[in-house]
């Protein structure tokens, strides 16, 4: 799988942008496809202010899947992402 | 009159409109609909139609232990006594000065000018970098301790946040584009009006900077943001100090901190002029004529309105809207007749 997250807002404003390559498997792609197809955009706290705003954009099998969130929407799955990459990028 | 009732029937547009014409309970329901739309969403219908009682306005520290979640272990409430625990007792102190001075200088009850308790939540997460405001309480991380302190090391840093709280009652500016670069421009002006206050600092020595006080000495900068030369605080300050240089991208809910560099600026160079509490007056009596999708034009046109009245009233500097006209025009913003 291929990604492209870009990290932008939060207080300071200071973007992080992480691109690569990383292997999955096959259960954490059937995740990732559902959360991105599907974004729980309906419990969006609209007061939220310098909250972190995530755009993601991945691309697996060949197929692009993308959303934005941000910290009142960000599903598990993409947070346990992002954390994986920071680890590995660190 | 608009009463609340008559205008619930009142589509948005026109209830803005008129709200534009200075219609306040227009303005007061417009935005009272957004937020009534907003907690709908998350809370029993039948609690909406209660009338608020006003609160006390106590404060509340919670410790996060480290966890990605609010409220996790209550340590100090309103009259504790002082405890072991420096930080705890910072953000306790630094918010009930920030509390005491919207009630000694604007006589807000509190920040929702309804008596709303004000929460805290400090050491969330693990090495978080960040601060925010989630629409009930404050969050504040203690960074990663490389490039950036404990967010709550700063007196701006409270202040901003529990102005992102005074500024969600007073007028809901939605949190993208240029409304939501007047969110941030109104938290950053009152966290370094409050920060001046703070330290007994005069405009004219002041340094005009946002979060200096939260950054270490291997950041690449002096201060998240300054509001005398905005875009020069570190080197990832990309904010424009001009509208020739409005950021017109999607990062950021389009630029909220990145365009509020251009009022900031027109703060500050007003603030030289008139003095501090002239602008803050100033600036806070317009914040409560405002509404939701406010833009930069729109908080000038409310600006000059305001600030006629209180000089009108003797109540501020009588050049103010000179000045005001004249720090606008600087970066790029002129009134539309």
């Amino acid at each position: 799988m291929f990604y492209n997250i870009h990290i932008s807002g939060g207080f300071a404003n200071i973007q992080r942008e992480y691109e690569g390559k990383l292997d999955i498997d096959i259960q954490q792609k059937e995740n990732l496809k559902k959360v991105l197809n599907n974004p729980n955009l309906v419990n969006e706290n609209k007061n939220l202010t310098d909250a972190f705003v995530y755009d993601v954009k991945l691309n697996i099998d060949g197929k692009i899947y993308g959303a934005t969130f941000n910290e009142s929407t960000i599903p598990q799955e993409i947070v346990n992402l992002v954390d994986e990459i920071e680890k590995s990028t660190t | 009159m608009c009463i609340k009732a008559q205008c619930s029937i009142i589509p948005p547009h026109i209830l803005e409109e008129l709200a534009k014409r200075g219609n306040t309970s227009c303005k007061k329901t417009l935005n009272d609909a957004q937020r009534i739309l907003l907690k709908r969403n998350t809370v029993l219908n039948n609690l909406l139609i209660q009338e608020e009682k006003a609160g006390k306005g106590e404060r509340y520290i919670y410790d996060s232990l480290n966890l990605y979640k609010q409220r996790v272990e209550l340590i100090r409430k309103e009259n504790d006594d002082e405890v072991d625990d420096v930080i705890a007792n910072e953000v306790y102190d630094m918010s009930g000065y920030v509390k005491d001075y919207f009630k000694n200088t604007f006589n807000l009850n509190s920040i929702d000018d309804n008596g709303m308790d004000v929460i805290s939540n400090i050491r969330y997460g693990k090495n978080y970098n960040n601060a925010f405001w989630d629409g009930d309480e404050m969050t504040y991380g203690e960074g990663d301790g490389i490039q950036f302190k404990d967010f709550t090391k700063a007196i701006d840093v409270v202040a901003h946040e529990l102005m992102h709280a005074v500024t969600q009652f007073l007028a809901n500016l939605e949190y993208k584009s240029q409304p939501g670069a007047l969110n941030e421009h109104f938290s950053d002006v009152f966290g370094t009006v409050v920060k001046q206050k703070y330290l007994k600092q005069d405009v004219t020595c002041a340094d005009w900077l946002i979060g200096d006080l939260i950054v270490t000495d291997k950041f690449p900068g002096k201060a998240i943001r300054s509001m005398k030369a905005p875009g020069t605080s570190n080197d990832f300050d990309n904010q424009p100090d001009h509208m020739d240089n409005l950021y017109t991208g999607t990062d950021d809910n389009e630029g909220v901190h990145i365009n509020s560099g251009i009022p900031n600026k027109a703060f500050y160079l007003s603030a030289l002029e008139i003095g501090i509490d002239d602008s803050a007056l100033i600036w806070f009596e317009t914040l409560k004529v405002l509404w939701r999708t406010a833009n930069f034009n729109d908080l000038l046109d409310n600006l000059l309105k305001v600030s006629k009245k209180l000089s009108d009233d003797k109540k501020v500097n009588i050049k103010s809207v000179e000045v005001i006209t004249k720090s606008f025009s600087e970066v790029g913003l002129a009134q539309i007749v």
